[in-house]
């Protein structure tokens, strides 16, 4: 559990000062760091938990949007890609993935972010809630609030609200990703210089896109001016 | 351009990132079954995309304490 006067410093350094009693409100509910794991005792029971509630779930998430008047989007196929969960399980001693079922709800301001991650708390029974508009995924600066929701049998899903501008970017970046990974399967053992300057100009591209698209959303939201400064500082 | 090493945990794995003589780069990923780093060029793009709150950078002692708490022997 984090302190409180830390977590609103974090908040304000990222111009999220007017949402840092808010965020913190909902941290407090469901700290990320006392998230539950999953109840099934392995891969194949937590697979066939996914399969058996994807539909269910995917139902209620386009319930909740719904409700909030905000588009959402659910995992293709409905259930996290095997070869993706094994990787994730190699790196986090062999511990069951939450987000074999995911959905995003997309937002158009950061307002309605929080307030539908203030909805979602009364709608499904969050576990876990991790600001990461306040503390940016390293080193992108890709930014959401991710929330982790129990289903039916204890199962743990994924439950994200975006900024629709990130939304919109997170499709072009992943086709730059796209590259990078073909260059990196290509080149398992070294990468060459030219394959490393096309790899770190896209990674580089990647830092700067998601910058500027978040000084866009706070500038929409008043909270800095054209110039992207915080006219309160 | 990488100029110097880079050293990361992502999860409980150790990865560390290195320039080569020509230019490029080398990423050496640790195995805590043989005790060893081995190449995989596909932990960068795990690394530096990570969506899953994996990726923390750190530096270069604290990198090789880890490994040493790891069982490793030395930094590749």
């Amino acid at each position: 559990m984090q302190q409180r006067e830390s977590y609103l410093a974090l908040a304000n350094a990222q111009q999220l000062g007017p949402f840092a009693e808010h965020s913190w409100a909902l941290y407090s509910k469901a700290p990320f760091e006392s998230a539950p794991t999953q109840t099934a005792p392995d891969l194949v029971e937590a697979y066939m938990q996914a399969r058996k509630l994807a539909a269910g779930f995917e139902e209620v998430v386009r319930h909740c949007a719904s409700d909030l008047g905000v588009t959402c989007r659910v995992r293709p196929g409905g259930i996290k890609d095997a070869n993706r969960t094994l990787e994730k399980m190699e790196s986090k001693r062999k511990a069951l993935p939450l987000d074999l079922l995911g959905g995003t709800l997309v937002c158009s301001s950061v307002t309605s972010m929080y307030g539908a991650a203030d909805y979602a708390m009364t709608f499904f029974d969050v576990v876990s809630f991790r600001d990461r508009c306040i503390v940016p995924v390293f080193p992108a600066g890709y930014r959401d609030l991710q929330l982790t929701v129990r289903l039916e049998d204890g199962h743990l899903a994924e439950l994200k609200v975006m900024h629709e501008i990130i939304a919109a970017l997170d499709r072009h970046e992943h086709k730059l990703l796209e590259i990078q990974r073909v260059l990196e399967r290509e080149n398992l053992q070294e990468i060459s210089f030219i394959n490393n300057l096309v790899s770190t100009t896209l990674t580089e591209a990647s830092q700067q896109m998601y910058t500027q698209a978040w000084q866009q959303a706070l500038t929409l939201e008043g909270l800095l001016n054209e110039r992207g400064e915080n006219d309160d500082a | 351009m990488l100029k110097s090493p880079q050293f990361f945990m992502y999860g409980e794995t150790p990865v560390m990132f290195r320039q080569t003589p020509s230019g490029g780069i080398k990423v050496m990923v640790f195995d805590p079954v043989t005790k060893e780093f081995f190449a995989d060029s596909t932990y960068r793009s795990r690394v530096l995309y990570d969506r899953d709150n994996l990726t923390r950078m750190v530096d270069e002692t604290e990198f090789m304490r880890l490994v040493q708490d790891l069982g490793g022997l030395q930094v590749a």
